[in-house]
């Protein structure tokens, strides 16, 4: 398959990717079923793209059938899903991100803004939203919905 | 992030008719970009209607 990022977009995203800190691991649950999964090969090269463009970016690819156990434990019920976590050494810290779906359109650009603000260990919230957020007793759950157009 | 098209069944669980659409504890839906004040309240919202 030919690249899904040309030069012009590599180019962009390496100098947007000047900021990166810390390592960012990329946990991608992909399906051997194109049948039940058509982007999950898709998915799995663009994000290999991207991760491709710094090495503070890493990247594993598991068989959510195969890696059912591991799936479970980052809570993945279907593919495609990409787990973005901190990594620390041998440690990952998750801290609640999918992806689920092919990041492609607009929301290429939201998934090269999460790799860069797990990377910088710093959410970018304003103050007051920080303080409302430390008050939380449980988990919030945010599902956002979109389409790659 | 959830892709619509490829979760059909999620997008129709929440009734998702224009996109983004941010579903929060599966209880609250805020359609249209939700900046950060805005989604903050309707988290706000969403933990009182519990």
């Amino acid at each position: 398959m030919p690249n899904l990022l040309d030069e012009n977009i590599q180019k962009q995203v390496i100098e947007f990717f000047k900021d990166l800190d810390r390592d960012v691991q990329v946990e991608f649950f992909s399906s051997d079923d194109s049948q039940a999964c058509a982007y999950c090969e898709e998915t799995r090269q663009l994000l290999e793209e991207v991760t491709g463009l710094s090495d503070k970016l890493h990247l594993n690819t598991y068989n959510l059938t195969e890696a059912a156990e591991l799936a479970k434990t980052f809570h993945v019920e279907a593919a495609p899903c990409a787990v973005i976590t901190a990594r620390e050494g041998d440690q990952l810290i998750d801290y609640g991100i999918r992806y689920r779906g092919i990041p492609a359109g607009h929301e290429f650009t939201s998934l090269v803004n999460t790799l860069l603000i797990v990377s910088r260990r710093d959410s970018g919230l304003s103050q007051p939203t920080r303080d409302f957020l430390s008050t939380l007793e449980k988990p919030v759950y945010l599902q956002v919905f979109v389409t790659p157009t | 992030m959830i892709e619509a098209m490829e979760f059909p069944d999620l997008a129709n669980q929440f009734n998702v008719s224009g996109v983004p659409q941010t579903t929060i504890n599966q209880a609250v839906n805020v359609v249209g970009a939700a900046p950060e004040g805005q989604l903050v309240e309707q988290i706000k919202r969403a933990l009182m209607g519990e």
